[in-house]
């Protein structure tokens, strides 16, 4: 079995907004973009918060803090995408 | 010659007569000779008289008694053959022997003695034919009920006077009982066989054939076997009587064989007189100093011979079932020597080189073949060529090899060999034995043997002549080749345990040969036990391992996620392996969802593919379904294709493996959490991979009464 075993059932569909907010994404993108990946991680996010998964540190899901800046800001909002784009880009820069 | 040869191979009675027809009738007797005349039937069995008058007198006896004289023989002969030369032995004459020792004797004696009889007595028919044209007075001294008498009888059918000595009462009695009723009816002379108590010295040179079996070893002392020897001869007639020693053919034997020809030899030399010439007829083709260095050498360093023959009914009396036996081998020593006629010359003996040899000279006449050489050995016959040990006619051993190459009749001819026969051909490749160990023999002997005196006839040997130098690489002959020759010895007395295949060499090494040959049987048992050992624990461990297979086959794919089987090392899901590598390509994954035929759900993807980095995490969404009434609990397996990919394939959490239980007509999301290796960009295997497709499907999970998971997956 995988490393953090399986997902339990979401019986009551709390997550489920998060999730059809990552599956627009990845329609429009095609691609696992940063912002789908952002999506993604506040997906596991929400699921940690219900008690649906083991609590984590983000890092070792593969998410290493460069979103964290944008996430808080994206959480609110489904759009500014772009923004979300070129800030990840600074910080990546600026972590550089 | 050609078209006469290619008869030859074809049909050999065709070439025979063909020859004949070619006006040269000679050849045809040769070879007639060589191949059929001079070869001995094993078939000799006593005279049916004879065994059914033993076989009366065994039964009548008392069993016991006899049982323990049989076996006191037996031991003799065991200590016999045990004791060194030197060692003081004799057998019992039977002039002390008790009835029942006498019966016992016979019983265990006379087959053999036979046997032994029979044969030498056919050899010297065939080397001295006219033996059986002139007018026949045999005597028999020889140890038992006139055994040499009954053996000549068949080979010499018409005897003018037979007279056999016996002292003993009993044995004279069995003798004038059997002799009466058996006596060839053709015999001139009605009023034989006359019993003699003792030899009848009174009538000296009268005896054509004088027979003494077995009687040589009965002897105390030097001096008395002298005394007997000289008092034999004295009996033979100085007009080519014949005079016939055999003995068992153990070292002693021979040794005292040996000596006597060395004595009657020496004897005829020493006297001027033509009348008391002696000339050895047979075995031996010369007059010389015997080749045969009994003191120097081991147990098969002698000369014999064997004869193989039917034992008689009462053999099998007083034997246990296992040791009955209906035929053996009879093993004897031997010399017949002739009084008054002088040995033809060597020079007008022939010899044989090849196939035109063969077919040129031929000249079967009786004086010429006591010049023939005599094998001495059993023949070696392998593969392609025959290896044939003869004593020749200038008192040496001589080793000839005949290849194929030698001519086929050659060839045929070396095949058709027979320990005992003459054999006039020359090898292609021959070595003689070297004089030097003649010589030192010749040095030692007037201490070894006191009957030696030192001026006895100095061997026709040329002492200073050395073996042909080619020879002496080839086979072994000189001194520093002692490992080579003894490997050689011991892996033919593998297979020939009771003779030896290489008499010159025998000389030089026979003190290191039986050290070598011990050594090496030890390694051949060490090396074979060990082999057996290495096999044993091959196979058991081969055992161990089809049952070990399944497991470690388990282990083996799931650390290397080999056939589709996915990788689950925690080792690989650490935060520093999940790094997106941004300058591969990225992955087209694609989902695919299944149910089982027998569980009522709906599962599908929620997304069909989504374009992933190596390396980079991502999440991927299925739904599913209950469509029935009830609850039902679905366990997943999954899948990835190509099965190879499936290495670097790696799920952080999904859904899979575990009872998910839907309500009836739920629908819920399974998200599944995966990442590729980044590896996967590394591994040339992998580069012309661009879409991964992973597969889930639902399988509808049973339990048992006790609540366990029927459906084991995975």
């Amino acid at each position: 079995p995988p490393e953090r075993g399986s997902f339990p059932l979401d019986h009551f569909g709390e997550c489920t907004h998060v999730m059809k907010q990552y599956l627009e994404c990845i329609k429009v993108k095609r691609e696992n973009q940063e912002e789908c990946r952002l999506l993604a991680k506040k997906y596991l996010q929400c699921r940690m918060d219900t008690g649906l998964f083991g609590k984590d540190d983000m890092k070792n899901l593969g998410f290493h803090g460069d979103e964290n800046a944008t996430s808080t800001s994206l959480s609110s909002s489904n759009d500014g995408n772009n923004n979300s784009n070129s800030s990840s880009s600074d910080n990546k820069t600026g972590g550089e | 010659y050609n078209a006469n040869f290619q008869a030859v191979q074809n049909n050999f009675s065709d070439y025979k007569n063909e020859l004949i027809s070619s006006h040269r009738p000679e050849a045809s007797s040769l070879l007639d000779f060589l191949v059929k005349d001079q070869k001995k039937s094993g078939d000799i069995s006593l005279h049916t008289k004879f065994n059914l008058y033993v076989d009366d007198l065994l039964k009548k006896s008392e069993k016991g008694q006899i049982k323990k004289f049989i076996n006191d023989i037996k031991k003799d002969l065991a200590t016999e053959s045990q004791l060194p030369l030197s060692a003081p032995f004799k057998d019992e004459s039977t002039r002390t022997m008790t009835d029942p020792q006498v019966l016992a004797y016979i019983h265990q004696s006379m087959p053999y003695q036979y046997a032994s009889l029979y044969s030498v007595l056919t050899d010297l028919k065939i080397v001295n034919s006219d033996v059986s044209c002139k007018s026949q007075h045999i005597l028999d001294c020889g140890k038992g009920p006139g055994i040499g008498a009954l053996a000549s009888y068949s080979v010499f059918p018409t005897p003018n006077s037979v007279s056999i000595v016996e002292e003993n009462p009993f044995l004279k009695k069995i003798i004038y009982d059997i002799h009466h009723n058996i006596y060839p009816s053709t015999s001139p002379n009605p009023t034989s066989p006359v019993t003699l108590n003792r030899l009848p010295l009174g009538k000296k040179d009268s005896y054509t054939l004088v027979i003494a079996s077995n009687k040589l070893l009965e002897m105390k002392s030097e001096k008395e076997l002298f005394d007997y020897l000289r008092s034999l001869w004295s009996l033979v007639s100085n007009d080519g009587g014949l005079l016939v020693l055999c003995e068992r053919g153990t070292k002693r034997g021979f040794s005292l064989i040996q000596r006597a020809r060395t004595f009657l030899l020496q004897k005829s030399k020493n006297t001027s007189d033509k009348q008391f010439n002696a000339h050895i007829v047979a075995p031996c083709p010369h007059d010389g100093r015997c080749p045969i260095d009994i003191e120097n050498g081991v147990r098969a360093n002698i000369c014999s011979f064997k004869q193989h023959f039917f034992l008689s009914p009462f053999s099998r009396l007083y034997v246990p079932r296992s040791h009955r036996r209906s035929s053996d081998r009879s093993h004897y020593s031997y010399v017949v020597i002739q009084k008054g006629i002088t040995r033809p010359l060597n020079n007008t003996t022939q010899r044989f080189k090849n196939d035109e040899d063969l077919l040129e000279n031929v000249n079967v006449t009786s004086p010429t073949l006591k010049n023939w050489p005599r094998i001495i050995r059993p023949p070696l016959k392998r593969d392609g060529h025959v290896i044939i040990d003869v004593c020749d006619s200038d008192a040496r051993l001589r080793r000839n090899i005949v290849p194929k190459s030698q001519g086929k009749l050659a060839y045929r001819l070396a095949r058709k060999s027979a320990w005992g026969d003459l054999f006039p051909l020359e090898g292609k490749v021959q070595s003689t034995s070297p004089s030097s160990k003649i010589t030192k023999h010749l040095k030692d002997a007037s201490s070894t043997y006191s009957i030696n005196p030192p001026s006895y006839n100095k061997p026709k040997v040329e002492r200073n002549t050395t073996a042909d130098p080619i020879f002496v690489g080839k086979r072994f002959y000189s001194t520093n080749r002692h490992k080579a020759f003894s490997r050689f010895a011991d892996f033919n007395s593998h297979r020939f345990p009771c003779i030896f295949t290489s008499f010159s060499c025998y000389n030089c090494i026979s003190g290191t040969r039986n050290i070598s040959r011990q050594y090496s049987r030890d390694k051949f048992h060490y090396n074979q036990r060990t082999t057996i050992y290495y096999l044993v624990a091959i196979s058991i461990f081969a055992l161990g391992l089809t049952y070990a297979a399944v497991p470690l086959y388990r282990l083996f794919c799931s650390k290397t996620g080999y056939g589709g089987t996915l990788n689950t090392d925690q080792s690989r899901m650490n935060a520093e392996r999940m790094v997106p590598r941004k300058d591969n390509k990225r992955i087209r994954v694609t989902f695919n969802g299944d149910v089982a035929g027998n569980l009522s759900w709906k599962l599908w993807p929620q997304q069909r593919e989504i374009y992933v980095l190596p390396g980079e995490t991502a999440l991927g969404f299925y739904t599913a379904e209950n469509t029935s009434d009830h609850d039902i609990v679905g366990v997943a397996t999954y899948n990835i294709v190509p099965g190879q990919a499936a290495v670097y394939f790696s799920k952080v959490a999904c859904f899979c493996f575990e009872e998910q239980k839907l309500d009836a007509h739920e629908k819920v999301d399974l998200p599944v959490f995966f990442f590729i290796d980044p590896e996967f960009a590394d591994d040339p295997n992998m580069k012309d991979i661009d879409d991964i497709l992973l597969s889930y499907t639902f399988f509808e999970a049973r339990y048992d009464t006790n609540g366990n998971l029927l459906t084991k997956l995975n």
